[in-house]
């Protein structure tokens, strides 16, 4: 069993310097400024210093409303969807037969539903972001989340190393906390990616086993 | 001070390679990654497929999968099968690589 780190000693006094900074601000916040953070999600609490930077809100609106809309476009043509875990994606379980292959009537339907979907329902626009300075800030966030929330998370590679990755081995911080084959339970998961979402151009998901 | 005692189940990286655990495999076809694994007992057999298109990807592990028929890409999609031994396959247009491993 991995044991998690965390050090707040002296996370409090900077915590209230942060939310006094924000309303003395008095300004309405954008993507890019930084908010204080909801402090729970499901069963997780944050370490009272992590601040959510604003893309991580913008994020979770956007992969909520994406899923909501597919799942309901899918729904018209008789298909069940549900919300992945991690990547703000949608799909379906269990429509392969015992050979792992999608049966050909049960693929018709599907192609059918999902050209439709993928056009009336874009993709939200993180989707499209390429491994880029500010991809990498994204990540180095993302990895910064998951250790406020209290789980151990190795060490990210440098910038120059990770923008020249292939994007099917770019490194991912959930993808490294379980390159070893370890798990969490997946509603905790669920709970975690929730409070921090990813951005892309990497994606670690699971598929819901236990939950729709 | 308080201190969270989130749990990570973790199997050992040595229990992964002992028991034929990683097993990578080259397209049978077109899109197509599959093979066949023997676990240990507590862990269970784990299907991965990387989605580098924007066509679909079914990811097959034993007596579960699941299908992303979405135009997203850059997904690294994971299921955990039912079982410590049986298949694990990666199939679809939008796949581009698949291996199999044991996990918990």
């Amino acid at each position: 069993m991995i044991r998690h780190r965390l050090g707040r000693g002296s996370a409090k006094p900077v915590l209230l310097l942060v939310v006094g900074l924000v309303a003395l601000s008095g300004c309405a916040a954008s993507p890019d400024d930084s908010v204080p953070a909801p402090s729970r999600h499901g069963e997780l609490e944050a370490a009272p210093g992590w601040v959510e930077p604003g893309w991580m809100t913008q994020v979770r609106q956007d992969d909520e409303q994406y899923q909501t809309a597919s799942i309901a476009c899918y729904a018209e043509y008789g298909l069940t969807a549900v919300k992945s875990i991690g990547g703000g994606s949608v799909g379906f379980l269990d429509l392969a037969d015992e050979t792992g292959q999608v049966p050909p009537a049960v693929e018709a339907v599907l192609d059918e539903a999902s050209a439709d979907c993928n056009e009336r329902v874009p993709l939200p626009e993180h989707h499209a972001s390429t491994a880029d300075d500010a991809a990498y800030a994204r990540m180095i966030d993302l990895r910064e989340c998951i250790v406020a929330y209290g789980y151990d998370v190795p060490e990210a590679p440098s910038a120059a190393t990770w923008k020249d990755s292939s994007l099917s081995n770019i490194w991912n911080p959930y993808s490294a906390m379980f390159a070893d084959g370890s798990s969490l339970p997946q509603a905790e998961l669920r709970s975690l990616m929730a409070a921090c979402p990813q951005s892309g151009p990497g994606y670690y998901v699971e598929a819901p086993i236990d939950e729709g | 001070m308080r201190k969270l005692s989130h749990k990570i189940y973790a199997v050992s990286a040595a229990v992964l390679l002992g028991v034929g655990g990683l097993a990578v495999a080259g397209p049978a076809a077109a899109a197509n990654f599959n093979g066949s694994l023997s676990c240990p007992a507590s862990t269970v057999v784990k299907s991965s497929g990387y989605k580098g298109g924007t066509g679909s990807i079914t990811v097959s592990a034993p007596g579960r999968s699941y299908t992303d028929s979405t135009s997203s890409t850059g997904f690294s999609i994971t299921v955990k099968g039912a079982s410590s031994t049986g298949s694990w396959s990666v199939s679809g247009s939008g796949a581009t690589s698949g291996y199999g491993s044991c996990g918990i």
